[in-house]
């Protein structure tokens, strides 16, 4: 597992080592759901999720 | 009354002449708009262009086709095109004075861009991805459906909506035909397709109150999440009650007025 920090409470969150940039994560301590927006090596960067609700086409 | 019926893809491959016989015996008493979906047209034409589609899940269990650009201009085809002219030729033929529209024409749906979905990626992850060309719809011109409704036709509606910047994009059917509903204050939203109703336990619910779908949406599967959605949204709007029942009957429109077979959903 990688590691990186929540943005908003900075509590430590355990990132699988296959993470793909746009995934989505909870934070543990603060239930922030975040996105993945960078993954280089061990650089994980998460930025709070900014979308809204599901209305989709046929 | 005034009825927003929607035909389900799945029962449209030929139009079923029960359908059609069906909504002219109607006419003689209501007024009816109609509303299309046909999916799977969608996915047969884009496949013998050689464009495979690809389907995408949301979280919740909404199905979505993945709307390139390349497949928005076969969807606009299909629905605007193929189906909704074959549905318009097959209701002319029995008289039914029946105008065909897609969502583009005359502002007819506006609808919002979803410019990222979140999807559950291969890994079973949540995971945001572009959102192509499907949208959501936040305004539908009702005085043309009225115009239409008041000199006597018959409004039939495929699924393709308006962007903000004049894009046609892919909008679900069944949350369209409840958008209609709504913004009519339709008396009732019937929504037809290829199954009998809400099941639970195998067997089809007769009644359901709006208020009890919420507890039991997790046990509907499939393509019932977005029926049950639309049913939620169109009693939200004012529309008096919501019917989904099997459009592969006889007189599918009349026996669902009647509450004779399917899932009647109120707010009561």
């Amino acid at each position: 597992m990688k590691k990186a920090n929540c943005p908003d409470c900075d509590a430590e969150i355990e990132v699988p080592d296959d993470v793909m940039k746009g995934e989505i994560l909870s934070c543990p301590s603060c239930g922030l759901e975040l996105e993945v927006t960078e993954n280089k090596g061990d650089c994980v960067e998460l930025k709070e999720l900014g979308i809204e609700g599901e209305d989709w086409g046929e | 009354m005034l009825i927003v019926v929607k035909v389900g893809g799945s029962i449209l491959k030929e139009v079923p002449p029960e359908i059609v016989s069906d909504i002219k015996s109607v006419l003689s008493e209501h007024q009816l708009v109609l509303v299309h979906g046909g999916g799977k047209g969608v996915t047969e034409v884009a496949s013998k262009l050689g464009k495979e589609q690809k389907f995408v899940f949301s979280p919740t269990g909404f199905r979505s086709r993945y709307t390139d650009k390349e497949t928005m201009e076969i969807f606009t085809m299909v629905m605007a095109g193929k189906i909704n002219k074959k549905l318009v030729s097959a209701l002319q033929k029995q008289e039914i004075p029946v105008v065909g529209l897609s969502g583009l024409d005359g502002y007819l749906l506006r609808a919002e861009r979803k410019k990222r979905l979140i999807v559950v990626n291969e890994q079973g992850r949540k995971q945001v991805i572009d959102g192509g060309y499907t949208g959501k719809v936040n305004q539908v011109n009702a005085s043309l459906l009225k115009l239409l409704l008041d000199n006597g036709y018959v409004p039939l509606v495929s699924p393709v909506a308006v962007s903000e910047e004049f894009e046609p994009l892919n909008v679900d059917a069944d949350r369209t035909a409840a958008n209609i509903a709504g913004a009519l204050k339709a008396d009732k939203l019937v929504l037809l397709t290829d199954v009998e109703g809400l099941m639970f336990n195998d067997k089809v619910v007769p009644e359901l109150c709006v208020d009890d779908v919420e507890s039991k949406l997790k046990k509907i599967g499939g393509g019932m999440i977005t029926k049950v959605y639309a049913a939620k949204e169109a009693l939200k709007n004012g529309v008096g009650e919501v019917v989904i029942c099997s459009g592969v009957r006889k007189t599918p429109i009349s026996s669902a007025l009647k509450h004779e077979g399917g899932t009647v959903i109120s707010s009561e």
